[in-house]
């Protein structure tokens, strides 16, 4: 258990303080705080994995200590909740004559990721095709418990209080199981699940160092993170590849995995190493101009396969305000990504048997399939926000209006035949009045409008219209590749174009207050072949509160939402 | 044996809805007791609408085929309710010295299993003393 150990050896320093105090001679002892002690009983009917998706079922003991002190030497606080072993949090802050100053804060609970029995994937043909399934672990709780540990600690010196130093460490740790899930695929459709005993941790270890003076600040930090996995995989032995009817093995040439190589690794989880710089510049100036730019320059390494993925990016804010009504703002980022390009080489396997015997799919149709891909995150991008605000008066309200631009212009990966960029704008309209006292009132419109939305090029639709042919072996056979190639839909869940409205009233009367909040949103894509996607979204909340009286509150509330999804459906009619 | 014979496309149409009601009250009937109760229930539905998928061309030449697609849009019907109850009540001995019992009941019902049920009920329960100084 590392976290719960991190925050014993935070605790440790926070006793620092005191031999502080002691040493100075500080007579101010004072320490306020509570302590209380019990027990949890839990009672669990049928699953607890949605009514405890994030809570404890265990029973035993519960406690809470607070403690907190405020002297001449500095401040501490510190809280620790114990609901279980498996939920439990806490935080501690101190501080040093302003020296040192600590922030930590510790949280655990459990997820219940549910264990899926897989009945639904039971089906047969009446020619021996079959999907079935097999569950290795039956009785496994797929449960993984989340850990997080978060310290910062400042360090600032007498001599040169503009200069502040810090440390930070962050470690995150997911424990547990999950369901890990293979297909075996040629004789039958054959999912196999197992438990995957998991143990993953990601940890944070930042140095940072800033300047600050009357109108500015420089910032650097250094961020080194590494996510490694106890058990990266779990392994599983493939099925014989059989043909359904007749039982022999002759569609070895079109598979991947057989039994005949035996257990190999899957359900693989990467571990993964990330280096981040980061530098933070602010300016204001006396006549209210403030300015700040940042830039991020990242690695990140997958460790079992040594692929990179690079990030750079830069961003510039500035805001003036022009007299007590005018006030304009504006945020420009550039930014690029960069993944090395992999490799792919599919198994070449021959078959024992058939019409094929002896032979790769290479040999019988001359495709390998052999080929480097890109990533489709490879990308530059831009993004502008530009809003200028007006205040209509003392009682006027004000308003508001924005324009959004973003450019994402990809460097290899196609969302509509021959486009590679995707150029966004949205233009927004807001008001915002107080009419009367405690009476408030805002609303907002905008407009979006996307050139090049994403969609998957012929993802959809295989228009692919074949002959009456004897049997699989047949040279003139369709293949896999000849029904992609046929397809003619874009499919997308992008919208090209939408629009916003929010309406928002808060009233305050006799004592009580009342809030409400409505928002629809509606958009749609038709930019691609057959391409026909459309979504309409409303959410609304009502909250009423009072306090009542000296001795008693009450509150009422009430969230509503619902969302209308059109969206094509395309497939493939097949005779065989 | 054959191989593709076109294909059949149909717009489908997917809806959800979910309503939830919020209610609390605190009151300190004396000023040696606090009760608090929470209550939240929340209702929603999701699923497709019924639709065709029809391939009348491929059906006017294959008699014998049947394309029926009249009940799979109930396969992935959402719907769920829960209700959240929090009860809380301290009583304190003294200013410094207090005893603290908390409730919680959840009630999750899945009424269209999709994969399998997960319906649940779970209930807490904690009994504590707690002293201040």
């Amino acid at each position: 258990m590392k976290a719960p150990t991190h925050l014993v050896l935070a605790a440790l320093l926070a006793a620092f303080p005191f031999a502080v105090a002691a040493d100075d001679g500080d007579d101010s002892t004072a320490l306020e705080g509570s302590i209380e002690i019990g027990g949890l009983i839990t009672e669990v009917d049928d699953l607890p994995d949605k009514a405890a998706e994030f809570s404890t079922v265990e029973d035993g003991p519960v406690g809470k200590v607070k403690l907190s002190t405020f002297q001449d030497w500095g401040a501490l606080d510190f809280k620790f909740k114990y609901m279980a072993t498996d939920e439990n949090e806490g935080h501690l802050n101190f501080d040093v004559k302003r020296m040192v100053r600590s922030h930590t804060t510790y949280i655990k609970f459990p997820h219940r990721l549910g264990h899926d029995p897989m009945t639904n994937l039971e089906s047969t043909s009446t020619n021996g095709k079959v999907v079935q399934h097999t569950d290795f672990s039956p009785s496994q709780d797929y449960v993984m418990e989340y850990a997080l540990f978060e310290d910062r600690t400042e360090l600032q010196f007498p001599g040169f209080r503009p200069l502040t130093l810090a440390i930070e460490f962050r470690e995150q740790q997911r424990k547990g199981h999950t369901q890990a899930f293979t297909t075996s695929h040629c004789d039958t459709c054959h999912v196999k699940s197992q438990a995957h005993a998991r143990n993953q941790s990601t940890t944070d270890g930042t140095l940072e160092a800033s300047v600050a003076w009357k109108s500015g600040l420089i910032r650097a930090r250094v961020t080194d993170r590494q996510l490694r996995e106890d058990n990266p995989d779990v392994t599983v032995t493939f099925d014989n590849n059989l043909h359904p009817e007749l039982q022999t093995p002759v569609f070895d040439n079109r598979m991947q995995f057989d039994d005949d190589v035996g257990p190999v690794p899957a359900d693989r989880k990467p571990e993964i190493d990330k280096s981040t710089t980061r530098l933070d510049f602010r300016w204001a100036s006396k006549n209210g101009l403030a300015i700040t730019a940042n830039g991020v320059w990242a690695t990140t390494e997958n460790r079992g396969t040594g692929y990179e993925a690079d990030y750079s990016g830069y961003v510039v804010t500035a805001a003036k305000r022009f007299g007590n009504d005018l006030r304009l703002r504006w945020r420009g980022k550039v930014y690029e990504t960069e993944n090395d390009d992999v490799y792919i080489e599919p198994i070449q396997r021959t078959t024992p048997a058939g019409p094929h015997a002896g032979l790769t799919y290479y040999d019988v149709y001359g495709l390998t399939f052999d080929q480097w891909r890109t990533s489709a995150l490879d990308r530059e991008g831009l993004e502008s926000k530009l809003d200028a605000s007006y205040r209509l008066g003392r009682k006027g309200g004000t308003l508001r209006g924005s324009w959004d631009y973003d450019v994402v212009d990809r460097e290899t990966y196609e969302v509509l035949p021959g486009e590679k960029e995707t150029t966004t704008n949205v233009l927004g309209l807001s008001y915002r009045v107080r009419p009367a006292k405690g009476l408030r009132f805002d609303a907002e419109y905008k407009v979006g409008d996307v050139k090049n939305a994403f969609t998957l090029i012929d993802g959809a639709c295989s228009t692919l219209v074949s002959e009456q042919y004897p049997n699989p072996w047949n040279p003139e056979t369709p293949q896999y590749y000849d029904f992609h190639d046929a397809r003619i839909a874009e499919t997308t869940a992008s919208a090209s174009s939408w629009n916003r409205a929010t309406i928002a009233l808060g009233w305050s009367f006799a004592g009580a207050t009342l809030t409400g909040r409505y928002v629809w949103w509606d958009g749609d894509n038709t930019d691609g072949d057959l391409t026909d996607w459309s979504k309409e979204r409303q959410t609304a909340t009502v909250t009423l509160w009072s306090p009542g009286g000296a001795n008693w509150d009450w509150y009422l509330g009430w969230a509503y939402q619902d969302m209308s999804l059109d969206a094509p459906a395309c497939i493939p009619v097949f005779d065989g | 044996m054959g191989g593709q014979d076109g294909y059949s496309r149909d717009l489908l149409a997917y809806n959800e809805e979910a309503n939830s009601l919020l209610a609390g009250i605190k009151i300190r009937p004396a000023k040696t007791f606090d009760i608090g109760l929470d209550v939240a229930y929340t209702a929603a539905e999701g699923g497709l609408d019924q639709f065709d998928l029809p391939a009348d061309d491929y059906v006017a030449t294959h008699p014998p085929t049947v394309f029926d697609f009249s009940q799979s849009h109930t396969f992935s019907d959402i719907d769920v309710d829960r209700l959240n109850l929090d009860v809380m009540l301290k009583y304190k001995f003294t200013a410094d010295l207090w005893l603290r019992l908390w409730y919680r009941f959840v009630d999750y019902k899945d009424n269209e299993p999709y994969l399998w049920d997960t319906s649940g009920q779970v209930q807490w329960a904690t009994l504590s003393a707690g002293w201040s100084f």
